[in-house]
């Protein structure tokens, strides 16, 4: 019988074992009521995905600054920070977010993306007083839930076209046209139809291997095209519309570009951003469209320098078509949120109130710089960073044409089933009709029907 | 004797409790949650609400379900005929025909390495070696025997590949089992036909096919259940693209749960494919049975 | 019978056989070494170069993207697998043990939803796994992930462990209780000497598996602090983004796989028989 004594007590120090390796993570100090100053040493937890680091390592930055302001005014406390920067697929790290906020891990300050899923599984807190007059007008926007703000801005990236400069020099246009393109597409005089022929013509006369290039995965960037070619995918209250008109529009051009004109190579759905971007860095590719951001992964591909970079490819913004009058590029911040039940919801407001009108707005700045993006907030936009960008400096008037879309509910939905159909669109192996029609089943069967405004 | 029996009892329940906690708090709970999830619309703000049968409305009106269907029938279909046809050949070359068992084992040390290869970096291989550029190196061959144009093999073949590379990594299994059987007919079997005049075609449908006929129906049914469910490989090599070319039915269950954060429909989705599979393991129960009968 | 001995059309049969299996081997061989090679080449210049090696002991640069040096993630891969590996052998053979020799209430119940478990598929159940995880707090951490691919493994496991304690005799167990053992020391002194071939094979699939897992760890980890080779390795190579070139991403391929050939190697003989026996990893 002592045998069998030891071997429970065996088991329970394996099990006792296994307990001990669990990362247990939380280890701040014990609940403390919103009311009550905290004191001492706290830990947040910040939580970012993907590679824009420089937002995250912002608000460490800000949390420095306060540090110090507390030191001088000899306040007992001290923040840190404990770091959780991913590298995933959006949708994945929205779903993280909701299981470790389940699991009682949540961070308290993270960014943001998909809003909706996390503001209905209550981890949101509401932060619509920071919505102040510091901010660029509307920048808001897409961070509004039923009237109430839930996430701060950090920058104003757009997306815009990208073309190549040397390839236009190629088929004959002086220094001048090449220069003066992207203020035509920007007040109506260059249409989209046009653009559309140039980069056959690029292509046609060997200037560039292909005419026009995209992301190889789902994004917002294709609904830019579909904006374009009048396609609608939100009303005026925010909810997703499912715009049969305007996707046979799109679908056909999808097609067409791939199939017809063949300014699009077919499997560019297959293959990766590496390569992509290699093509849209040393020419192969003669205009691509996607966030302005991506040209420090596009320069990077090619080892170039910005400023080489932007010698070699000029940015312009979406312009008119026979669909659409008016010249736009779409503006989508990359915001963090703060977490409904974190223990200290004062102090990360008084880290966003130290970004935006505080000492720290230069990492706001630093953060815009290091992305090529303007920034979110007024005063960052006219610092020394931001104002020598070689590539910012250039797209400075891009601002007022900016479009900032609200929160839409459901778009991540909508965003992978256009292209799933896109993929298959180029692949040749649908037509538009039936990419239409497979859509909508898809979007009939995965949202709810009050989610979608069909016509 | 009542004391006895209970003291019997104490001591192989002790035995048997961390076997038993384990198959209770992670098969029979998740089957139990798996079956109620199946009626909710649970979704990422985890909110349980019970639809009905609406998940499984939603499957059916799905226009991919049938697709998805079918590519499933055809994945496991054309892979278990494959590897089981593949398994018999390495088998009886490295058993029957190779008599050294040295040189023998070394080919199949050989056939396993796919399999034992880790599924991240099995995959990376297949794109790498199909790399879409001239560089890729499926593709230098091409080009060297006459191909003028790289190809985008991923996007252009989709099943054939995720099939090609499944196979390669099932061979190994099936391939240990034949041959042990192989190795387990008596010679003299082999021995009598040759005197007869048996050629080696002969020998292997007449002796080698018949005395693994049970072996081959084991693999086989053992195969299917792995591949119904495993999508591992394909999820790492295709992701179901492109569209929902190679997406199979334990994949979207997989995509709808964890992708899409629809938990219930996702739950829906694989309950479809355990009654199936349930199915599956009744006909092998019957099977074994009835070997087990008829060998005794 | 010796080589030579024996008849001549099966020497010549022989010889075929060889360089048949030889010509379909060399274009899997070529493939894995072509792809390793990558390890030793400088993806810019082409030349022979270690550097792929340096997130080895250092943090090292991809496009935008920081990597940490391997370490920890190869640290959790081997409390991860070493754990995973003693417990479900530890458990697999006490429960297979008392199916195979023990009389008790409940045993043929129990001995049918073994042979059950051990073909269902769990990975089926792994919606349901999550949420039980959530409520027993260890979800999102390496416990989780440890209690998960033990019990995925179990059913297996303990279906081949319990085959060997059976073929053991009876004789040899009752001399051992009639020598005064009672029933644990006859378990420990002999009776788990004679299925040492069924514990070492579980204990190889057990641990192949568990150093090749990718799949628990990226649905029920959440967080980038507990990386392990797989998803270390995963993060760099997504599909519509490969992050690290081949270089290097082969000299990380290399580290990780390097235990499983060395392992393989060693257990060769053991993996065949445990293979015969109807194990297999998930």
């Amino acid at each position: 019988m002592k045998k069998l004594l030891s071997l429970t007590l065996a088991a329970l120090m394996a099990v006792s074992m296994l307990s001990g390796c669990s990362n247990g993570s939380d280890n701040s100090s014990t609940a403390q009521n919103s009311g009550e100053e905290p004191t001492g040493t706290i830990t947040l937890k910040v939580a970012h995905n993907m590679d824009f680091v420089t937002i995250p390592d912002a608000v460490l930055a800000a949390g420095e600054r306060l540090n110090e302001k507390y030191a001088a005014e000899g306040k007992d406390l001290k923040i840190e920070f404990e770091t959780d920067y991913a590298r995933i697929d959006w949708g994945e790290y929205s779903n993280n977010l909701i299981f470790a906020q389940k699991n009682g891990e949540g961070p308290d300050i993270f960014s943001v993306s998909d809003l909706s899923s996390l503001v209905e599984a209550g981890m949101m807190l509401d932060i619509s007083d920071l919505m102040t007059d510091d901010f660029v007008e509307g920048i808001y926007t897409p961070y509004i839930v039923d009237g109430k703000a839930y996430a701060m801005p950090f920058d104003l990236p757009v997306r815009v076209i990208y073309y190549n400069k040397a390839a236009l020099k190629e088929i004959g246009w002086t220094d001048e046209q090449i220069e003066a393109l992207p203020t035509q597409m920007a007040n109506g005089e260059f249409t989209w139809e046009q653009f559309l022929d140039l980069c056959k013509e690029v292509q046609d006369k060997g200037a560039a291997t292909w005419g026009l290039t995209h992301r190889p995965g789902a994004g917002s960037d294709f609904l830019d095209v579909f904006r374009t070619l009048g396609g609608e995918y939100y009303n005026d209250e925010g909810k997703l519309v499912f715009d049969s008109e305007g996707l046979q529009r799109f679908f056909q051009e999808i097609y067409d570009n791939a199939n017809t004109t063949k300014i699009t190579p077919q499997n560019l759905t297959q293959t990766t951003w590496d390569t992509i971007n290699t093509m849209v860095g040393d020419g192969t590719a003669f205009a691509y469209y996607g966030p302005l951001y991506s040209a420090t992964y596009v320069a990077g591909a090619v080892d170039k320098t910005p400023e080489q970079f932007a010698e070699d490819v000029g940015f312009a913004v979406f312009p008119v078509s026979e669909y659409n009058d008016t010249p736009f590029c779409i503006a989508a911040p990359q915001g963090m949120g703060i977490n409904a039940t974190t223990q200290y919801p004062e102090i990360c407001k008084d880290l966003f109130r130290e970004l935006y009108s505080g000492d720290s707005i230069d990492q706001l700045a630093h953060h815009a710089d290091t992305i090529f993006t303007l920034s979110s907030v007024k005063a960052a936009n006219e610092m020394e960073d931001i104002k020598t960008n070689p590539i910012l400096e250039k797209v400075g008037y891009m601002a007022d044409l900016s479009v900032t879309p609200p929160n839409v509910d459901g778009l991540t939905t909508y965003n992978n089933e256009l292209y799933k159909q896109i993929q298959l669109l180029e692949l040749g192996q649908t037509t538009p009709e039936q990419a239409v029609a497979d859509m909508k089943t898809q979007i009939e069967i995965n949202l709810d029907a009050d989610l979608v405004e069909y016509k | 004797m009542k004391q006895n029996m209970r003291q019997k009892n104490m001591q192989a329940y002790l035995f048997l409790s961390p076997f038993l906690v384990f198959i209770t708090v992670l098969y029979i709970l998740p089957a139990i949650l798996t079956v109620i999830m199946a009626f909710t619309s649970l979704d990422s703000a985890f909110i349980w609400k019970f639809n009905g049968i609406n998940n499984f409305r939603k499957i059916l009106m799905d226009p991919n379900t049938p697709i998805i269907a079918w590519n499933t029938v055809k994945y496991v279909g054309i892979t278990i005929f494959l590897t089981v046809v593949l398994d018999l050949f390495f088998a009886i070359m490295t058993t029957y025909f190779i008599r050294d068992e040295r040189k023998g084992n070394i080919f199949k040390s050989i056939l396993m390495i796919p399999m034992i290869t880790p599924g991240v970096v099995y995959s990376v291989l297949w794109l790498w070696l199909l790399e879409a550029t001239p560089n890729g190196l499926a593709n230098k061959v091409y080009m060297a025997l006459g191909g003028s144009e790289p190809l985008n093999w991923i996007a252009q073949y989709p099943f054939v590949i995720i099939i090609a590379a499944t196979l390669l990594t099932s061979i190994a299994y099936g391939t240990t089992v034949f041959s042990s059987a192989v190795k387990s007919i008596p010679e003299n079997q082999f021995r009598a036909a040759r005197v007869d005049g048996a050629g080696e075609w002969e020998i292997v449908r007449n002796i080698i096919l018949p005395n693994l006929r049970f072996h081959i129906t084991f693999i086989a049914l053992w195969e299917t259940l792995g591949l119904l469910t495993n999508y591992v490989t394909i999820m790492l090599i295709t992701n179901g693209g492109p569209g929902v070319q190679t997406e199979v039915w334990a994949l979207s269950a997989y995509h709808k749960a964890f992708s899409d954060s629809q938990y219930g429909y996702g739950a829906a989705i694989s309950l479809v494919l355990i009654v199936v599979v349930m199915v599956l393991m009744l006909v092998i129960g019957a099977v074994m049975h009835h070997q087990e009968k008829s060998r005794s | 019978m010796k080589y030579s001995q024996r008849p001549k059309y099966e020497r010549r049969n022989e010889t075929i056989a060889v360089l048949v299996m030889i010509l379909l081997c060399i274009p899997v061989l070529f493939i894995y070494f072509s792809f390793f090679a990558n390890a030793f080449i400088l993806d810019s210049t082409g030349e022979l170069t270690l550097q792929n090696f340096q997130f080895l002991y250092q943090p090292i640069q991809l496009s935008q993207y920081t990597v940490e040096p391997i370490g920890k993630a190869f640290r959790n891969t081997v409390i991860f697998t070493a754990i995973a590996t003693t417990l479900e052998v530890t458990i697999s053979c006490m429960a297979g043990y008392a199916l195979a020799r023990m009389e008790f209430t409940g045993k043929r119940v129990i001995s049918f939803s073994l042979l059950t478990l051990r073909l269902f598929p769990g990975v089926l159940l792994l919606i349901g796994v999550l949420y039980v995880l959530l409520h027993l707090g260890i979800l999102n951490t390496l416990t989780g992930v440890i209690v998960v691919a033990i019990a995925l493994r179990l059913p297996g496991s303990t279906f081949i462990i319990r085959n060997f304690f059976a073929g053991i005799p009876q004789d040899i167990e009752n001399s051992a209780l009639v020598d005064g053992c009672n029933r644990l020391t006859a378990f420990f002194q002999v009776i788990i000497h004679m299925v040492k071939p069924g514990l070492a094979s579980i204990s190889i699939f057990a641990f192949m598996s568990a150093w090749s897992n990718y799949l628990l760890f990226n649905v029920l980890i959440f967080n980038t602090k507990t990386p392990v080779l797989a998803t270390y390795l995963r993060v760099l190579s997504r599909n519509d983004q490969m992050i690290a070139d081949y270089g290097v991403f082969a000299a990380m391929a290399m580290v990780y796989m390097l235990p499983v050939l060395i392992f393989f190697f060693i257990s060769q003989r053991q993996l065949m028989q445990g293979t015969i026996s109807g194990g297999k990893g998930i």
